[in-house]
């Protein structure tokens, strides 16, 4: 029997299932029309209350602009502060995950149950948010910095690890195999076949956790955390909006400047 | 066993030398040391046991900001992503014209620069506290970052179908409702699902300050010291935001 291509679309689809397929998109968009109505009920948002924010915002918007350019200089410590939590927020996690991701992993962990238990751990680290982390550290510890920094590393050793295990999780079971056949150890496999095999991954996420911390670490200071993020919360509750547009141009600034930078790093080790 | 000698060349020691300075200058300047964190300690138990155990009574009466954040999530993340649409086809290069693109590209970015919570702390100065200014801090946010997302994948559509409609005369507007849409839906759906989690995620947080939600809650019971409150709070979020996660990946295995 000779072959013929097949038709890329049929044409001939039975009536029925147009009609099937009508009605199921009608409900879904009932259904998804429905609870975004609640929602808006619920939350108490309007188009009215939207227009007559419309001025407010425009007031608000009169009053940042223009940029306050004398404290622009002054606005330098903070930014360093944001940039150094942000290099040890992403760094010193390494030492923490990089153990745990191997620990952790099904296929390199000594013991299932030890495994179970500190993805667990990782998943809790990762799922309560740096801002959260940082305000509890805040009001343990005080003002400043440190409680920042620390906020980050425990978020990051989570999302980090997490990155970890999966990349680890990934890796040819045969290279594994074939090592633990020669008579390798643990640490061995480890070290010579596991983590050489997914390094460029690793790399990746811990840029990425680079890029992310970077810009969390921006708006810390909005819990008391240190960095940018306090000068502008300072300035905006002394009602001085000209520094806290500033201080809003400095943040875009950090940001477009860091993604330039990991985009260009990303481009050379993968 | 390899040479040790002829790996340390002078730039790999001068790179070495100055990553170590980097550090050094970090950990001076963020306070970061063992001795500050051992201090730290017992204020953090102190801290501990003030949240623990958790005042579970407290939990029904997280009910109604726990729905609040759900509801911010879904309105911010609806409005957000049915701006984006249009945002991401005039910001597309094969879709626009340059005078277009470009000034809807630079808003755009600016939109996304500034992180949701500022734009929060900015709608909450200019419109009060509440629900109202998280979500207009999230339906901005998710405009920029989902636009840029749609232009991208607009831009990488296969370009056949359209030619073969403006071919035979159809409207710009029809080529991209007909040839353009239909190749990115997929794609769209999915970042509007995985926008769907982040808002939830950040209406979580976004009321420490002020707008509204479980965030609100907590950073009011630890303001008056009722730790144990604060502590059934951060449970919520932690399920309310793995809840979330789940059920978002379930549905992105389903769509795509």
């Amino acid at each position: 029997m000779p072959k013929y291509p097949q038709a890329a679309v049929s044409i001939d689809r039975p009536l029925e299932r147009r009609r099937a397929l009508r009605l199921n998109w009608l409900l879904t968009s009932g259904v998804i029309l429905a609870v975004v109505i609640w929602c808006a009920w619920g939350t108490g948002f309007n188009i009215p209350k939207l227009l007559a924010g419309m001025p407010a915002l425009h007031d608000l918007g009169g009053r940042m602009l223009p940029p306050d350019m004398e404290v622009f200089t002054e606005l330098g410590v903070p930014t360093i502060e944001t940039l150094q939590m942000a290099l040890l927020g992403t760094t010193i996690p390494v030492f923490f995950s990089l153990p745990l991701a191997l620990l952790a992993a099904i296929n390199t962990t000594p013991n299932q149950v030890l495994g179970a238990a500190i993805r667990v751990l990782l998943n809790t680290l990762r799922t309560i948010p740096e801002l959260l982390w940082a305000m509890l550290l805040v009001s343990a510890v005080g003002l400043g910095t440190f409680p920042g920094t620390i906020a980050l590393i425990l978020h990051t050793t989570g999302g980090l690890g997490k990155f970890y295990y999966e990349a680890i999780e990934a890796v040819d079971p045969g290279i594994i195999e074939a090592m633990e056949a020669t008579g390798a150890g643990r640490f061995q496999v480890a070290w010579f076949g596991v983590l050489p095999n997914c390094f460029p991954i690793l790399l990746s996420s811990t840029l990425t956790y680079w890029d992310y911390n970077n810009r969390a670490a921006t708006i810390l200071g909005l819990v008391g955390a240190g960095g940018i993020g306090l000068a502008f919360t300072h300035a905006i509750q002394d009602f001085q909006y000209p520094i806290a547009m500033t201080c809003i141009i400095v943040i875009v600034l950090i940001l477009t400047v860091i993604d330039r930078i990991s985009a260009a790093l990303r481009a050379r080790v993968i | 066993m390899p040479n040790l000698r002829s790996r340390l060349t002078p730039t790999r020691l001068a790179m070495a030398v100055g990553a170590i300075a980097v550090y050094w200058w970090s950990i001076e300047g963020t306070e970061l040391s063992l001795i500050e964190i051992i201090k730290g300690l017992p204020d953090l138990w102190k801290l501990l046991r003030l949240m623990f155990p958790p005042d579970l009574s407290f939990a029904w009466q997280l009910w109604r900001p726990l729905i609040e954040t759900l509801q911010i999530g879904i309105l911010a993340t609806f409005i957000g992503s049915v701006l984006a649409l249009p945002m991401g086809f005039l910001a597309a290069r094969n879709m626009s014209h340059p005078f277009v693109y470009y000034p809807i590209r630079l808003v755009l970015n600016v939109l996304r620069g500034i992180s949701e919570l500022i734009w929060a702390l900015l709608f909450v100065v200019a419109v009060g506290f509440g629900p109202f200014a998280g979500i207009l801090a999230l339906i901005i946010f998710s405009v920029g970052i989902m636009g840029k997302l749609i232009a991208e994948a607009v831009e990488a559509v296969d370009p056949g179908p359209l030619e073969a409609m403006r071919s035979i005369g159809a409207s710009p507007w029809k080529v991209f409702l007909y040839g353009a849409l239909p190749q990115v839906l997929p794609i769209y759906l999915s970042y509007a699902l995985y926008y769907w989690d982040h808002n939830t995620r950040q209406a979580a947080i976004l009321g420490f300050v002020g707008a509204g939600g479980l965030g609100y809650t907590l950073f009011w019971s630890i303001s008056v010291y009722q730790f144990e409150r604060a502590t059934t709070a951060i449970i919520a979020i932690i399920l309310l935001i793995t809840v979330m996660d789940w059920f978002c990946l379930f549905l992105r295995k389903r769509i795509i």
